[in-house]
């Protein structure tokens, strides 16, 4: 992470300048959800993390306000919507408790990982209604994430969206036409 | 408000009509521009540089999007759409750019040659500013360019395969857009109101006016001449015609309060789009002894086949912004020999890379740092194809009016009818099945494609209906003549591409302000000798 986008963000509140360590500051965990009571907000925000982690690359889901993000979008869209991310959260709990007796959010995180893992496995053709809700959390948690500016800025690198004098296209001998080596 | 002596009455502000209003009123006519929307300012009402996590649902505004007219037309058969922008410049606020002359051999169904248009095209690129390469393509014809916008990384890898596959006889040539969009500074008097792009990409409504469109170039320069007068958000209602029915009089239309009201002018121009022209025209039940309007209707339609080439993921893709997506085009195929499927031709809109808007590439397979990595690699290294070929003009696909449905006026609304044949489908085959074939031949992996296409998989262009009121020298067969004056009504034109009488794969809208000029032109000449009166 370079040193300026880092600065940058302290500046805009997203990253406290000490450690490094990346949260979403302007909004207490839990507080001011308009569709997800604090407990489901806690299993999304952890659900979300497990899908989109952070790395030595960047943050991840929870420092780029997945959650909230789900929240905003479940609450504008239709109650068979909501319905879905009703049902889908229950499912997760209730799989947890079935399979090491205790609800998703108290699971420690080997256990919360082979959760999510069973979750993914048939995620080509999904069948179970786990494996259904994992293809909704996934699409929400790609679309939350690379619309935040954690997303943007510091996963993609993205420094677009900006006045700049000139296009310069693909710079890169070897990309129109291959080195000489790997034509042979 | 007043009611001058108009000469000509201008229905419409989009591309067509945009510039039959700076045509007509530079040669010292009075105009009256009709416009159902109101004025819209760049920078005001559309403004670039958003972020989409400034937006509550992550949505960053779209003048496009936010914008057309939903359901305000009823659709039949094939999910067709129509894209209605109502505001003083039409779709030319949101229009891409792109800026290709149809050729020689497209214009040979047509009633007038290549030759002949191609005079208006040097005029048009030089008010507009189009940029480009000069490519030498036999049927995509050079024009009068602005230094051009080169290829990302991904467009290089695709442009690899053609040449491959070119080598080995494939008939294709993979070349860069071409848009009206100013590459230099606004050193021109035509580009007073306009400024240097400066490719941020967002060009749906460019807020710095480097993309032409009717309201910064053609319309703001006939308004300094002192000739032109604006009904905006004025919405025409009906085409009025004389006493004795051989001529236009004038137009009946609902004022910003709703009140009917009527213009009387000399000649009467419609550039309304192809479905509201045809529309306009049938509720008026003018222009149409040959029962012609509304049908022929085309337009173009696709399907997108991307690729991922892992040559280029090491690459800085920190911005792949320039001038909207697509910075090149798949061209040259079955110009000279037809496929034995399907009738016409394709052409395929490229682009690759990064954007600001909206993640090109928003699927891998599995979960955790693996798929922030495979979501990073594949949208630096994307290359997306998107078809662009045109329905087979037939007796399945026209526009008529609802028996049922009606406007805030009371007018019916349009009906759009589209049914694929199965030559549309064939081309459509035949494009994945190329498309698929060009991105291995440049070593990249196809990511997604359609596969095996079936109707439900081809998506219409909504922007791009034309037909509606062809051009053609038989009045039994034809609605307006090569000059785009009604056959039926002496005094009664039409500038949108409605009158296209045949289509090729290439983009409408150069071609219609060409045209539109031309007619205009005519127009200008007709009341110099005093046939308008």
């Amino acid at each position: 992470m370079e040193r300026r986008t880092i600065l940058k963000l302290v500046a805009a509140g997203v990253v406290p300048g000490s450690t490094g360590l990346v949260q979403i500051a302007c909004q207490p965990e839990g507080q001011g959800l308009e569709f997800l009571s604090a407990g489901q907000y806690a299993l999304l925000d952890a659900l979300t993390e497990i899908i989109l982690p952070a790395d030595d690359r960047s943050p991840g889901a929870s420092a780029a306000g997945v959650a909230r993000y789900i929240d905003i979008v479940a609450a504008d869209g239709t109650q068979a919507e909501r319905d879905r991310w009703l049902a889908g959260m229950e499912a997760v709990d209730a799989g947890a408790r079935e399979r090491f007796g205790s609800a998703f959010a108290d699971c420690d995180a080997g256990q919360k990982d082979e959760i999510v893992s069973r979750m993914a496995a048939n995620e080509d053709h999904p069948s179970s209604q786990l494996d259904h809700f994992f293809r909704l959390i996934k699409r929400a948690t790609i679309d939350g994430y690379y619309t935040s500016q954690v997303g943007i800025e510091f996963e993609l690198g993205y420094k677009g969206n900006t006045a700049v004098d000139e296009f310069p296209g693909c710079t890169h001998h070897g990309h129109g036409e291959p080195a000489a080596s790997a034509d042979a | 408000m007043k009611q001058d002596n108009f000469d000509v009455i201008i229905v419409g502000s989009g591309p067509g009509g945009g510039i039959a209003t700076y045509a007509l009123a530079t040669a010292g006519l009075k105009v009256a521009l009709v416009e159902a929307g109101p004025r819209v300012s760049s920078g005001v009402d559309f403004n670039g540089h958003h972020w989409p996590y400034e937006y509550r649902d992550r949505r960053a505004p779209n003048f496009w999007r936010d914008n057309f007219l939903r359901g305000h037309f009823t659709p039949v058969g094939d999910r067709p759409g129509h894209g209605q922008i109502r505001a003083l410049g039409g779709r030319s606020i949101c229009w891409a750019g792109h800026s290709l002359r149809f050729g020689p051999k497209d214009f040979e169904s047509w009633p007038l040659p290549y030759e002949e248009v191609a005079p208006y095209y040097s005029r048009a690129e030089r008010l507009m500013g189009v940029y480009g390469y000069k490519d030498g393509l036999s049927n995509l014809p050079d024009g009068e360019f602005l230094k051009p916008v080169p290829m990302r990384c991904g467009e290089e890898r695709l442009r690899l395969g053609v040449e491959r596959l070119r080598e080995r006889g494939a008939k294709m040539a993979f070349v860069a857009q071409r848009k009206a969009m100013l590459t230099r500074p606004p050193d021109r008097p035509q580009w007073k109101h306009r400024q240097k792009c400066h490719y941020c990409g967002h060009c749906s409504g460019c807020a710095v006016d480097a993309k032409y469109t009717s309201a910064n170039t053609p319309i703001p320069l006939a308004e300094e001449t002192g000739n032109l007068t604006i009904f905006a958000e004025c919405m025409a209602t009906r085409v009025r015609v004389s006493s004795e029915g051989a001529a236009a009089a004038g137009i009946e239309y609902r004022g910003p309060d709703g009140e009917p009201r009527h213009l009387d002018a000399k000649a009467v121009v419609l550039a309304c789009s192809a479905v509201e022209t045809a529309r306009l025209l049938l509720i008026s039940d003018v222009a149409n002894s040959s029962g012609q309007v509304g049908r022929n209707l085309t337009s173009h339609f696709g399907v997108t086949v991307r690729g991922f080439f892992p040559q280029v993921i090491g690459r800085d893709a920190s911005n792949d912004d320039g001038t909207g997506y697509y910075h090149s085009l798949l061209t040259g195929l079955y110009w000279d020999d037809p496929h034995p499927d399907f009738e016409g031709t394709y052409q395929v809109q490229c682009g690759a890379g990064v954007t600001s808007h909206r993640m090109a590439i928003r699927h891998a397979p599995g979960y955790g740092s693996a798929l922030k990595r495979s979501l990073r690699e594949r949208n630096v290294g994307n290359a997306g194809m998107n078809m662009q070929g045109t329905t087979l003009i037939s007796s399945n696909k026209f526009v008529d009016l609802d028996p049922d449905r009606r406007d805030a006026f009371g007018m019916p609304l349009p009906r759009v009818h589209l049914h694929y044949d199965d030559s549309d489908v064939a081309m459509a085959q035949d494009m994945v099945q190329k498309c698929e074939e060009i991105i291995r031949a440049g070593e990249g992996e196809v990511l997604s494609t359609p596969g095996t296409v079936g109707v439900e998989d081809l998506v219409i262009d909504l922007n791009h209906w034309v037909g509606t009121t062809r051009m053609g020298t038989d009045p039994r067969s034809s609605v307006v003549d090569p000059g785009g004056r009604s056959h039926d009504l002496p005094n009664l034109f039409v500038t949108d591409a409605s009158v296209f009488p045949a289509y090729p794969e290439k983009n409408p809208t150069l071609t219609n302000i060409a045209l539109s000029w031309r007619t205009a032109d005519g127009i200008a000449e007709r009341f110099r000798r005093n046939e308008l009166v």
